[in-house]
């Protein structure tokens, strides 16, 4: 029981920690999810805002653990954990939302862009002398899923007639099915499947625009490759954490090993945990675009501010613009990417990880039957 | 090398990309054999429509000065170390020029500074070496 909570408690922990500490991940140029000149920010309002914003996150993070831990203390409902981190999740979102309007209506009564001249650079060499994808990196990941693939091949004539295929929060089994190649190896697709769409995905995300900073396009365009590349470097550390998980779990169903209740929960927990942190790290260290790493001075500059492109996002987190031909740009309040809902390639990409989202616990269902 | 163009600008997307390639094979920080990114790629870096990219590149194309692939792109195909241009350059060039010296004389600009302004301008072309633009990232 104690280390369901410890996860649940660990999963709470980090989203309060990331919301508190998003503001500081952002280009100080986007404040709250809103575009704005770089000689505006350091705006009062926008200090005081930031301020506000992270009083706010924390004692939310405060106020709704302690009434999710006692409910849960006092009344045993698992079920308040859950419920905890969605209201968290929203009222964290609130404050987001409070911050970016009124940052918004304080860039237009001020009329922050009047008279500047507001451009785009590109750096070509990003496009024609490309760093190479860390190949090399998707080693461990897809080194797992064969591994996986392999024990569960030599071990399948051995099995018992009937497996045990799923377990309970206590770690005791309550899923059985009868040995079949969907049974015994359900988790070996899914491990298959996830690890190819992480792979890929990477892909996309090391090729995905360059978004440099008009006013300091050089130190941005550094960033930006050292960005992406650890970016593609903690995404496939994560691939394998998860596919470590996924090895445990399919060595459970084959009984090589013993469920030893609730701890082989947390034994099946860690990695994904350690894969989680290692990429927080990375963003906490890189920042979005990775704005916040070191990078060589250089007087250039374009003698231009970045475009105003606010009425492209939709609340500053869904990005919307017919006139883009990219289909993934970077998030305006999180690290990482989002897509263009303006491009067609952007539905077709949700339909299709729809569609394995739903796909793979149908593996699953089947493997009841 | 770094592209930079102005989305408040009055000047055209496509004749500002098509500007600033021009420059950057004059100042040396795009030699003959150097390539450009892919119209598509462009595109999706600025964040603005293919056919914008597509016309600027298309412009370069005819005046000999890039080469399109379908997959690779686009490679610059002359420099100022190629040689002297195609004869018919000269009397179009010229033309253009008359114009914009037209524009100074008109505002009473001395002879003498409009040809110092011009060698300055001159000057500028060329050395490569202290460029900012030519930095990579």
């Amino acid at each position: 029981m104690a280390e369901f909570y410890l996860i649940m408690g660990f999963i709470f922990a980090l989203l309060v920690f990331l919301s508190w500490i998003m503001p500081a991940l952002m280009r100080p140029t986007l404040p709250f999810g809103v575009r704005i000149p770089g000689d505006r920010t350091g705006e009062p309002l926008i200090v005081d805002e930031l301020r506000r914003y992270r009083r706010l996150t924390l004692l939310t993070g405060i106020v709704i653990g302690a009434i999710v831990a006692a409910v849960t203390l006092l009344s045993g409902w698992q079920e308040t954990l859950t419920a905890g981190i969605l209201v968290l999740i929203f009222v964290e979102w609130v404050w987001y939302y409070r911050a970016h309007r009124r940052v918004i209506a304080a860039k237009h009564e001020g009329n922050w862009y009047a008279g500047l001249h507001q451009g785009a650079v590109v750096d070509t060499g990003i496009r024609t002398e490309p760093q190479p994808y860390p190949w090399l990196w998707t080693l461990p990941a897809i080194g797992l899923v064969i591994a996986t693939a392999i024990i569960g091949i030599i071990k399948y004539p051995d099995l018992p007639g009937t497996l045990a295929i799923h377990y309970n929060a206590q770690g005791v089994a309550n899923g059985f099915a009868g040995k079949s190649v969907w049974s015994a190896f359900s988790l070996v697709f899914i491990e298959g499947i996830t690890t190819a769409l992480i792979v890929g995905f990477s892909v996309l995300t090391f090729r995905s625009r360059q978004e440099l900073d008009s006013e300091h396009p050089v130190a941005s365009a550094q960033q930006h490759r050292a960005f992406v590349r650890q970016m593609t470097q903690a995404v496939l550390f994560l691939a394998a954490c998860v596919d470590v998980t996924m090895l445990f779990g399919s060595l459970t169903i084959w009984g090589v090993i013993q469920s030893t209740g609730p701890k082989s929960l947390l034994g099946l927990g860690l990695p994904i945990i350690a894969g989680v942190v290692g990429i927080t790290a990375l963003a906490v260290r890189t920042g979005q675009s990775g704005h916040r790493l070191p990078a060589g001075e250089s007087s250039y500059g374009s003698g231009m501010v970045n475009r105003d492109d606010d009425r492209y996002w939709i609340g500053g987190m869904i990005y919307l613009n017919r006139d883009d031909p990219a289909f993934m740009v970077n998030k305006r309040f999180g690290v990482g990417w989002t897509l263009n809902f303006g491009h067609p390639g952007a539905w077709v990409f949700l339909v299709i990880t729809l569609g394995i989202a739903i796909g793979a616990p149908l593996i699953s269902a089947l493997a009841h039957h | 090398m770094l592209l930079a163009i102005d989305l408040t600008s009055e000047v055209p997307i496509y004749q500002q990309l098509r500007d600033r390639i021009v420059e950057a094979i004059a100042e040396g920080s795009l030699p003959s054999g150097s390539r450009l990114p892919a119209t598509r790629q462009l595109a999706a870096d600025f964040g603005i429509n293919f056919h914008t990219v597509n016309k600027a590149y298309d412009l370069l194309r005819q005046e000999g000065l890039l080469q399109l692939t379908r997959k690779a792109g686009a490679t610059v195909l002359r420099d100022a170390a190629s040689g002297p241009p195609p004869a018919e350059f000269a009397p179009s060039w010229e033309e253009r020029t008359r114009t914009l010296l037209a524009e100074a004389v008109a505002q009473g600009m001395p002879k003498s500074e409009i040809v110092a302004r011009c060698e300055a301008l001159l000057a500028g072309f060329g050395t490569g070496s202290s460029d900012p633009l030519n930095t990579e990232g």
